[in-house]
């Protein structure tokens, strides 16, 4: 299948490579099909989580466990089991947090709060929001995401 | 909007499976207990309207960071 990109024109996927939200994503309800994009840039940690249904919709998202190796989100066994079978937690599960970008970017925050967990075993995902009332929904990443690349 | 009034230890149900229990009153707060099927999530409003905020602003990001990653540290 064909589909339209915000930041990369037109580009054709293999059905399969669909990310499925279920449920939507809190605010985006209507919008179940995701395509899950890398950076051409290998260093860059930043993806993107691209709207099928919607070209305008794209979320940049973070792989965190570069960054801050001891985030360690609880989250609902309820939750978990709506994404489907998997065998190994640490292979068939992955998770990314939404990164919100302002003109100054240097004020970049990230959702520690609601990480997107993905099923790689059923493509399943779901924006789910953790148990651990200490992460903030806006957590200030440029400072860590710089240092890291010196 | 039905309002209605519940003391310590009693109930309400909604529809045929769901019980929402009023376990303790104090000082202005009130602690709810919920007794419901386990696919139905259960949020703090406050937080769930912020992360909806979030979610909307998040998809404003104007930037595309493919390409500016190293000039961008």
């Amino acid at each position: 299948m064909t589909i339209k990109t915000r930041f990369f024109g037109e580009i054709t996927i293999d059905e399969d490579k669909v990310i499925k939200f279920e449920d939507g994503i809190p605010g985006f309800e209507d919008l179940h099909k995701f395509l899950f994009m890398t950076s051409p840039n290998q260093d860059s940690p930043f993806c993107w989580l691209q709207s099928i249904e919607n070209t305008d919709i794209v979320f940049t998202i973070i792989d965190i466990f570069r960054f801050l190796p001891d985030y360690n989100p609880i989250v609902d066994v309820e939750s978990m089991e709506s994404l489907g079978k998997f065998d190994k937690i640490e292979d068939d599960i992955v998770i990314y947090n939404i990164t919100c970008i302002p003109k100054n970017y240097k004020e970049m925050t990230i959702n520690l709060r609601a990480p997107i967990v993905i099923n790689l075993l059923t493509n399943k995902a779901k924006q789910i929001i953790c148990n651990n009332d200490e992460y903030p929904i806006k957590f200030k990443i440029y400072d860590i995401i710089k240092k890291e690349g010196e | 909007m039905l309002l209605l009034t519940r003391k310590k230890g009693e109930s309400i149900i909604i529809g045929d499976n769901i019980q929402i229990n009023v376990i303790s009153v104090q000082g202005g707060q009130v602690k709810l207990g919920f007794d419901v099927p386990r696919e139905i999530s259960i949020y703090r409003k406050e937080i769930y309207d912020q992360i909806i905020l979030a979610n909307k602003e998040a998809t404003n990001n104007s930037v595309d960071l493919s390409f500016s990653f190293e000039e961008l540290l």
